[in-house]
């Protein structure tokens, strides 16, 4: 059963909290769900459908009872950041099924007090990255560097990612980063995995997002307005058996498959929320969802493009991962919520996108550089 | 602790042993670098698997690869983590080998010239006959060619930094 159009987003939630070392993991999804749910206009009692990642402490068994949830519908999808972002699909075909009408999805970590990442469970490739000293920073350089290689593209190009997503979160008091930063200052911040500077990377934040989705049905008793969910899709892009190609990621198939169940093209997307682990993962994702050839993010962006309210794609208008909240060294649920905001007309004024009807929104969870689960959702706004 | 090479500056970390991959790692300690096939089609299959998804019929069969092949990707890595967080800078890489895979290894050296394309390699990197990590070195005049003994294994040499 198609999802499109069957369920609404109508309670979103960002922890406001960048450095919890007071709070255990648990608390914060329970503040984040509470918050959601409070914005819904709804209490845990309603809730019959419950999404969490498999990193959510003692796993979705245990957070429903810690949250005092009965789900008919439960999904713990872990495609990393990405996580959410698929998970908004699975439930919009869940409320279209009848399967359940109130679903949460709850997010939240604590990288930067608490562990910085549980480890990872060893997959059958483990010795033949771990042995070379694989990570995120390095991992998505590698892509940076075939990138550039092929098609020319410039760290000035990159750093115009940040620039943009940096002149957005001046205007963010919650932000981690929240001021300017010019094109010079990036490419002079020290190199981390050449090409990518420190100024390309993510910032690392503790908190955690929530949100609330429900059926048409129970949308119409609500105060507050929602966000009609139009397309979904998801996708795994891997190494291929010693055949990665570094130049492009699962996008290049949830994009297009998420337009057209939604519907709607290119010039219809009013703002974006892209997944930016890191500056090149934004002008990757944006090829290969379209706006731009392939090969041409770098020449895309470099023009002001991404920057809000004018630009051809406003994009993460929060200051994204690259400069608000990365909670839990997982963008995708934040992304999520900024695009709510954008559909309500709720951003912050200086970045609120005129008359923003339908949004995009792409998550990149796990590597550029190895393996990855693409999801793509269209958002539109509800009075539309 | 994971051990560190003294002849490359780089850790050490032993195999997951547990994984149909093992051969590959008891083979790399001999000095071979070995790959699977798809018996029925002939590609490979890498990481090394049982299986080949075109042919799920057929078998693989493991094959000794020829040790080159030329940089497809490489970054200067400047902050390693976990057992490389002492090990920096370093450069992660992928390299094509001649047979037709793409793996991801280490390029030892730097500052060397290195650059997508290069022709590369490979040496195995070892501190004792337990197990052997296969990373690449520039051809030509890479300073661990002067050092690879007839078998194409590192031997022991002086802690130095390559």
């Amino acid at each position: 059963m198609s999802p499109k159009g069957a369920a609404f987003i109508v309670g979103a939630f960002e922890h406001p909290g960048r450095n919890l070392p007071d709070r255990s993991v648990a608390q914060i999804h329970a503040e984040v769900a509470m918050g959601a749910l409070a914005d819904a206009g709804l209490t845990p009692a309603d809730v019959d459908g419950y999404c969490c990642s498999g990193d959510a402490p003692g796993g979705i068994v245990a957070m429903s009872e810690y949250l005092g949830l009965n789900p008919r519908f439960m999904d713990s999808t872990d495609i990393g950041g990405s996580s959410y972002i698929a998970q908004v699909g699975h439930a919009a075909a869940a409320i279209a099924a009848g399967q359940c009408s109130v679903v949460l999805i709850t997010m939240g970590g604590r990288p930067r007090t608490g562990q910085r990442r549980k480890p990872a469970a060893e997959g059958p490739f483990v010795s033949f990255e771990a042995s070379y000293g694989h990570s995120n920073p390095s991992s998505y350089a590698l892509a940076a560097r075939r990138h550039m290689h092929e098609f020319g593209t410039t760290s000035a190009q990159l750093a115009e990612v940040k620039a943009a997503a940096a002149s957005h979160a001046q205007h963010n008091p919650d932000a981690t980063l929240k001021r300017a930063v010019t094109i010079d200052e990036i490419l002079e911040s020290p190199l981390i995995a050449d090409p990518l500077h420190r100024l390309d990377c993510c910032v690392i934040t503790d908190g955690g997002g929530a949100i609330v989705m429900v059926s048409p049905d129970v949308q119409r008793t609500l105060s507050r307005s929602g966000v009609r969910v139009l397309g979904a899709a998801e996708a795994v892009k891997h190494t291929a058996f010693g055949h990665i190609d570094l130049t492009h990621t699962g996008a290049v198939y949830t994009g297009h498959a998420a337009m057209e169940q939604a519907g709607v093209s290119h010039r219809d997307i009013g703002y974006a929320s892209i997944y930016d682990s890191f500056t090149i993962t934004v002008v990757q994702t944006l090829e290969d969802l379209g706006f731009c050839d392939k090969g041409k993010g770098g020449w895309f962006v470099a023009d002001g493009a991404l920057r809000a309210p004018h630009g051809r794609l406003p994009f993460n208008t929060d200051g994204g991962s690259l400069c608000n909240n990365h909670p839990a060294n997982r963008g995708g649920m934040i992304r999520i919520i900024e695009a709510v905001r954008q559909l309500r007309h709720e951003a912050r004024p200086q970045v609120q996108v005129p008359d923003c009807r339908i949004a995009l929104v792409h998550g990149t969870g796990g590597w550029l550089g190895t393996r990855m689960g693409s999801a793509t959702l269209i958002l539109e706004a509800q009075d539309a | 602790m994971t051990e560190v090479s003294e002849l490359t500056g780089l850790p050490l970390v032993p195999p997951n042993m547990d994984e149909y991959a093992a051969y590959f790692w008891s083979e790399a300690a001999k000095g071979k670098l070995m790959l699977t096939r798809c018996a029925e089609g002939g590609e490979v299959v890498w990481v090394p698997r049982p299986f080949c998804p075109a042919h799920p019929e057929s078998e693989t069969r493991w094959a000794e690869a020829s040790g080159r092949g030329s940089v497809y990707s490489y970054t200067t890595v400047y902050r390693g983590e976990g057992a490389f967080a002492d090990s920096s800078p370093f450069i992660l890489a992928y390299v094509d080998l001649v047979e037709g895979c793409r793996i991801m290894t280490n390029i030892l050296g730097l500052d060397n010239g290195l650059a997508v394309g290069s022709a590369v390699h490979v040496v195995f990197d070892r501190s004792s006959a337990d197990f052997a990590i296969p990373r690449f070195a520039l051809d030509l005049s890479s300073p661990l060619d002067r050092q690879r003994g007839e078998s194409g294994i590192l031997a022991r040499g002086p802690a130095h930094r390559i």
